[in-house]
């Protein structure tokens, strides 16, 4: 899987989404590139958000076995 | 026999590891341990074609473990019984009337000495530090018995209790005799306060002094990070609060690294402090130390003052959740976030992930909502225009189509008006040719009547038959009215002409 940055993905949406909000007419044009952007990040981030098996590490235990 | 050198090296690891404060492995690993028993090395050479053990190494212990071994191969006998026979339980070889020296000896009695770790109870008296190293005494209030005391400076600073003379106390240590004076001292690893007035006492001022200080001001307190990845985690590996945490932290992917700790009393403070030092080298976004509730004797740990500014200048945001009856830990409020349970730790962790789904459908929201409004409002646009078009071209199609209507009509008739014209046409022009040969016909036929009376009436024959023309200025004069007297004239014959002037005119 490709790992995203959430963070900066939900940053771009946000501008995305603020940049739709704030158009009065959206021009078609830009808006279905943005939309194309915001579907990928929508994409991959949901991706990311699905459910990932956590990992556990125990330290003290592989210390102990030096 | 090997068994109980490796015993003994144990203990000397153990000694060593708490004298310097630091892991069992850190002093040498289990196998390297392993080998010196097997190999039982008595030089330099030997000991250093043991893999695990460098220059360095040999350096800070080589001299310790080389003694220990020959004093091993000293003490034991050649000749083998068979039985597993220790340093430990033989009282045979003192029956034997075997000598020891006075240093070998008294690490005999050291040996003994160390199975006896204890926690002692009593008041501190004839208290003094040299080099922060503690030298004390406690003594029992019924009998005034005395137990002299040493604690290493590191220990001391760990163990967060201000001794002072009076107070009571719960030593955990050692015993030991130390041999240049020959005297026995407890070697304190851990001070404890005793009861819960002492405690809350102590906690009461350091909460205080602590709070002064601004250790537990909201503007040092950092952000929990979004999307939270690597997790140290403290806490202790028995109980039902890693099984909370655990079962509450969502499966975004995290990775967890555990430090096991204790967590009860006094002695877990050792633990608690080396586990955020190892996390404070590591790559981690966040810190979680976590706890069951508890008194305030069994959280006293999270009560001291090392491990709150341990918390407070760990290098990364971190999140305490130690339960608590009353007096809150003091870890929890120098902390960055505090939580009353391990499971609200949790979903605090959690809490970026699980927004950051909300967040998504509501940008999924407004960009697809926004598009499609302008899609449509386009589509309008285009179906708007196109509907104008539609009735412009309809008009000038209708109009096509009436002019084209029209002309068809005309054409119709002019091709009605063409072929009647074309008929009356053909039908003139047959007849015309019929007119005119006709014409021709009797033209000619004129024209030779004509020509025959020409021939016939032509005065030039006349001029043949011997009779004359006379023409007054080209014109032919028929009769003598129309001469007078000096005309010229001119009179024509067969053969030439005269010019001639009237001199008479008689008419007849």
């Amino acid at each position: 899987m490709k790992k995203i940055n959430l963070s900066e993905a939900l940053q771009k949406l946000e501008k995305i989404s603020d940049w739709f909000e704030n158009q009065e007419q959206v021009d078609v044009e830009q808006g279905l590139e943005k939309v194309k952007e915001g579907a990928e990040l929508i994409k991959a981030s949901r991706q990311r958000l699905k459910e990932v098996e956590n990992e556990f590490q125990d330290v003290k235990k592989s210390l102990e076995e030096i | 026999m090997q068994e109980n050198l490796l015993q003994q090296l144990k203990i000397w690891r153990i000694q060593s590891a708490q004298r310097k404060g630091v892991e069992l492995f850190r002093i040498l690993p289990n196998k390297v341990i392993d080998e010196i028993a097997r190999l039982k090395p008595t030089s330099k050479e030997g000991l250093i074609a043991i893999k695990g053990i460098q220059e360095k190494k040999f350096q800070e212990y080589g001299r310790e473990i080389i003694e220990i071994v020959k004093k091993f191969s000293d003490s034991t006998p050649a000749k083998n019984t068979g039985t597993n026979i220790g340093l430990f339980d033989q009282p045979a070889q003192t029956e034997t009337g075997e000598i020891f020296s006075v240093s070998q000896y008294l690490d005999v009695l050291n040996d003994k000495l160390f199975e006896s770790r204890a926690i002692v109870q009593g008041e501190v008296s004839s208290l003094n530090f040299r080099n922060g190293h503690a030298y004390f005494a406690v003594k029992d209030k019924t009998d005034e018995s005395l137990l002299n005391c040493f604690m290493w400076a590191n220990n001391y600073a760990l163990s967060g209790v201000e001794l002072q003379e009076g107070l009571e106390v719960l030593i955990h240590g050692v015993p030991e005799i130390y041999k240049p004076y020959g005297k026995l001292s407890f070697k304190t690893e851990l001070v404890e306060l005793v009861g819960e007035g002492a405690l809350k006492k102590a906690y009461e001022e350091l909460k205080n002094r602590l709070e002064e200080e601004g250790l537990f001001d909201e503007s040092r307190k950092r952000k929990i990070p979004n999307f939270p990845h690597r997790i140290g985690l403290v806490t202790s590996r028995d109980g039902a609060v890693i099984n909370d945490f655990m079962s509450n932290i969502g499966q975004f992917g995290y990775e967890i690294i555990f430090m096991d700790s204790r967590v009860e009393g006094a002695m877990a403070i050792n633990d608690l402090l080396k586990a955020i030092d190892y996390f404070s080298d590591q790559e981690i976004d966040l810190l979680v130390i976590i706890r069951g509730g508890g008194s305030l004797e069994s959280l006293q740990a999270f009560n001291n003052e090392n491990l709150v500014r341990k918390i407070a200048n760990f290098p990364r945001p971190v999140i305490c959740g130690i339960g608590h009856d009353k007096d809150e830990p003091l870890a929890n409020f120098v902390a960055d976030l505090k939580c009353s349970t391990p499971s609200i730790v949790a979903s605090s962790i959690n809490k970026s992930w699980e927004r950051a789904k909300d967040q998504l459908t509501a940008f999924e929201r407004t960009i697809f909502f926004r598009i499609e409004e302008s899609l449509s409002e386009k589509k309008y646009f285009v179906e708007n225009k196109a509907f104008q078009f539609e009735n412009f071209y309809r008009e000038i199609f209708d109009r096509f189509e009436k002019a084209k209507q029209k002309i068809k009509i005309n054409g119709e008739k002019i091709k009605q008006n063409f072929s009647n014209v074309r008929f009356s046409i053909d039908i003139k022009a047959k007849n015309l040719k019929i007119f005119f040969e006709k014409l021709l016909k009797t033209t000619e036929i004129e024209l030779n009547n004509f020509q025959k009376s020409i021939r016939r009436n032509n005065p030039e024959r006349q001029l043949e038959l011997g009779y004359s023309l006379i023409r007054k200025r080209g014109k032919l004069i028929r009769s003598v009215n129309d001469l007078g007297t000096e005309d010229e004239i001119s009179v024509f014959f067969k053969d030439g002409q005269v010019e001639s002037e009237v001199k008479k005119i008689i008419k007849h």
